[in-house]
């Protein structure tokens, strides 16, 4: 089989993989190799689904011993097989870095013959690239779950980052769907790479040149809507993650339907790729604005609101803290803003240290006023001539799509009349979160 | 100071003759209400303003003094070749010179905030271009052809060099006409109005094929979205990216065209 061939097979059995970042590491080329990474990450390429291309995603094999339903590759999925070398992979890598196509490689694997026998051709393959090319650019490579500790530890001295895909987000999904896979069995190696970065860090505190283990961190996968599990499970478990395992990222991925199976949904479900960008939307909450999985859903609340961000979401019902001055909120609160992202509260509190803010102040620095204007005061003012009704509110929050379709029913032409009193701020409170 | 409301100022059409005018408006106690490039056509009362290097150095030596991200704010600014960016330029260096460094944290104030746009665009585009430029492979030598709207060369060389130190490469913006030259360990910047560009080998077609196929792969069919692949990369961009611009096959269409034999005489418009 040509190497055509074989990356055609491999890249398409990888692609169901979301993860794509080159981010979290930043380092200078070095002399007599090739290579360097940047902290924020670069993408490459973007493909006909949107999606950035970062690395070259593929797997060493697609060749599986095991039979988990949702997977391409699973044994008893009839496709063809093949497998890249060590070196036919690595050769592959420096000829796309070099002329700038991609950042680096993000390498994972069918399991083959067994767990050790799999993470040591992926070692070999990543040794060839450290080693004889000097390769400085950034590898993302899969931890094997199963394969021997010490086999896990030599792949993290060679990655920049790993991984293990979590897959489906509970116990019971897991059991049904993956029958060879405990949970214990992905914990353990996440739970191994978390020890082996905070091990590093105090040995570099103690050895400036101690060999980095997975300086990147490590991250992980859940498949969405595969599975019954809700919303509120989903963040959670996220929000766990992070916390007790000090994942860099947490990725989603909508469950594509590859193949029918009794206990998956059926072939013609559409991938729920709104509930996969709410997902994420609050996992950016958690990470960057402070935000707690708990304040954004309850048991009372356990799926994201189709129509506004978790974060409009949360200002909506939190109304009772709006409008904060401008001047004065503390950053963290600033933050909580729909409209002002990170960068834009940054830059309001640098700005307000030399100036007092004005709304047509605020537009400069990049502030979302179409939404943001409803929640902020400048010097104690609104901005001139808003008019809060719950259509403009809602025209404001929702996208332009979003708002046709949740038009209110009574949309019919209206006379203007001295009687009708204007709704105000609680109305629309009270409408958007459907007290009414 | 007198203000002069009506009067034009008319510079060379560079950084130095943008600090001119800065150096001019100061000693003659003067503001002018706009800067144009020399040439342009305008009603007011203008003033030309000569260029001259030390006028220039010492008005760039104020700026490094008073912050280092000051004078290259100015020079990125300078480098977006976004209309209005001498006379942008001159008001944000008026605003550091009244009130010092601190106001560059002030994106509110008009003065810095219309000025950091262009500062942005530029880097932006500087930053686009490190992830979307693609070399080919020539003998060894890696080439790549770009079309940015800025002038950012300069600002890709510690990336590039960084990156690739034992490579030889070239860099050509068609855009401004420049082209910058790596070497193992020295890099140069200069003016290149034509490249010929020889007929890619067979390894070389063979890696841009397999590209080709990789990124038409990678792709989720059941989350087709082209509109989303537009917003984060741009259509002007395609034409030098083998991914995207298959009307020629796997070679460039300047590549191919000397294959094709002459085309006869070319076509005259005027």
């Amino acid at each position: 089989m040509d190497l055509m061939e074989k990356l055609e097979i491999l890249s398409d059995a990888a692609k169901y993989d979301a993860a794509c970042t080159s981010s979290g590491v930043d380092r200078k080329g070095e002399k007599g190799g090739i290579g360097s990474c940047v902290k924020a990450g670069i993408c490459h390429s973007f493909a006909s689904d949107g999606r950035c291309i970062s690395l070259l995603k593929v797997l060493m094999t697609n060749s599986c011993v095991y039979d988990c339903k949702y997977c391409v590759n699973r044994r008893s999925n009839d496709v063809r097989r093949t497998a890249f070398t060590p070196r036919e992979l690595a050769e592959l890598t420096i000829q796309f870095y070099r002329r700038n196509y991609i950042e680096g490689l993000f390498l994972s694997s069918g399991i083959l013959k067994n767990p050790d026998y799999t993470c040591e051709r992926m070692i070999q393959a990543l040794e060839i690239l450290r080693g004889e090319y000097r390769f400085g650019g950034y590898i993302h490579a899969k931890a094997i779950p199963g394969a021997d500790d010490r086999l896990i530890a030599r792949l993290g001295l060679l990655a920049d980052r790993m991984s293990v895909n979590i897959e489906l987000p509970s116990q019971q999904s897991l059991g049904r769907l993956a029958p060879d896979k405990s949970k214990a069995d992905i914990l353990r190696p996440m739970g191994l790479i978390q020890t082996g970065i905070a091990e590093n860090s105090s040995d570099l505190v103690r050895y400036r040149h101690a060999p980095k283990f997975a300086p990147a961190g490590q991250s992980t996968q859940m498949i969405i809507g595969a599975t019954p599990d809700s919303d509120l499970q989903i963040l959670r478990l996220t929000q766990g993650l992070y916390r007790k395992y000090g994942l860099k990222r947490v990725f989603f991925s909508a469950y594509m339907p590859v193949q029918e199976d009794a206990l998956l949904p059926s072939l013609d479900t559409r991938p729920p790729l709104l509930r996969e960008h709410r997902l994420y939307q609050a996992d950016w909450l958690l990470r960057f604005y402070g935000f707690d999985a708990s304040e954004l859903l309850d048991e009372g609340h356990q799926s994201f609101n189709p129509l506004v961000d978790p974060k409009c979401n949360w200002a909506i019902n939190h109304m009772d803290q709006f409008p904060v001055e401008v001047n004065r909120a503390p950053y963290e609160m600033l933050l909580r803003v729909p409209g002002v992202g990170v960068k834009s509260a940054q830059r309001i509190v640098a700005a307000r240290r030399t100036s007092t803010l004005t709304f047509e102040g605020l537009k400069r620095i990049g502030v979302v006023l179409k939404r943001a204007q409803y929640f902020l005061l400048c010097s104690g003012k609104m901005a001139e001539g808003l008019v809060v009704t719950p259509d403009a509110v809602l025209r404001a929050l929702i996208s332009e799509r979003d708002y046709e379709r949740a038009r209110l029913p009574e949309e019919a032409p209206e006379q203007l009349s001295l009687f009708d009193r204007n709704p105000n701020r609680e109305d629309v409170v009270q409408c958007l979160t459907g007290q009414i | 100071m007198p203000d002069r409301t009506d009067l034009v100022y008319l510079c060379e059409e560079s950084l130095e003759g943008t600090l001119c005018c800065v150096y001019e408006s100061y000693t003659r106690r003067e503001v002018p209400f706009d800067i144009l490039p020399e040439g342009t056509p305008t009603l007011y009362p203008s003033r030309p303003v000569v260029s001259d290097e030390a006028h220039a150095a010492r008005v760039w030596r104020s700026l490094l003094k008073l912050d280092p991200e000051a004078a290259a704010w100015v020079r990125d600014g300078w480098c977006s070749c976004l209309e209005g960016r001498e006379y942008r330029a001159y008001r944000f260096i008026r605003a550091l010179y009244a009130h010092g460094p601190r106001i560059m944290g002030n994106l509110a104030d008009p003065d810095v905030g219309e000025f950091f746009k262009l500062v942005r665009f530029q880097r932006n585009e500087a930053h686009l271009m490190k992830e979307f430029l693609r070399f080919a492979d020539y003998g060894g030598a890696l080439v790549s052809v770009i079309e940015p709207k800025a002038l950012i060369l300069e600002s890709l060389v510690p990336h590039f060099t960084g990156r690739f130190p034992e490579e030889q490469f070239m860099i050509f913006d068609k855009t401004h006409g420049f082209a910058l030259f790596y070497r193992p360990y020295e890099w140069v910047v200069r003016p290149v109005s034509e490249l010929a560009l020889p007929v890619a080998d067979a390894q070389e077609r063979n890696f841009r094929a397999l590209w080709r196929r990789y990124y038409d792969r990678i792709g989720i069919e059941g989350r087709y979205n082209p509109k989303c692949r537009m917003t984060h990369m741009y259509k002007r961009f395609w034409k030098n990216m083998l991914e995207m611009d298959r009307e020629t096959g796997v070679l460039r269409a300047d590549e191919r065209a000397p294959l094709d034999g002459p085309s006869g005489p070319p076509l005259r418009l005027e």
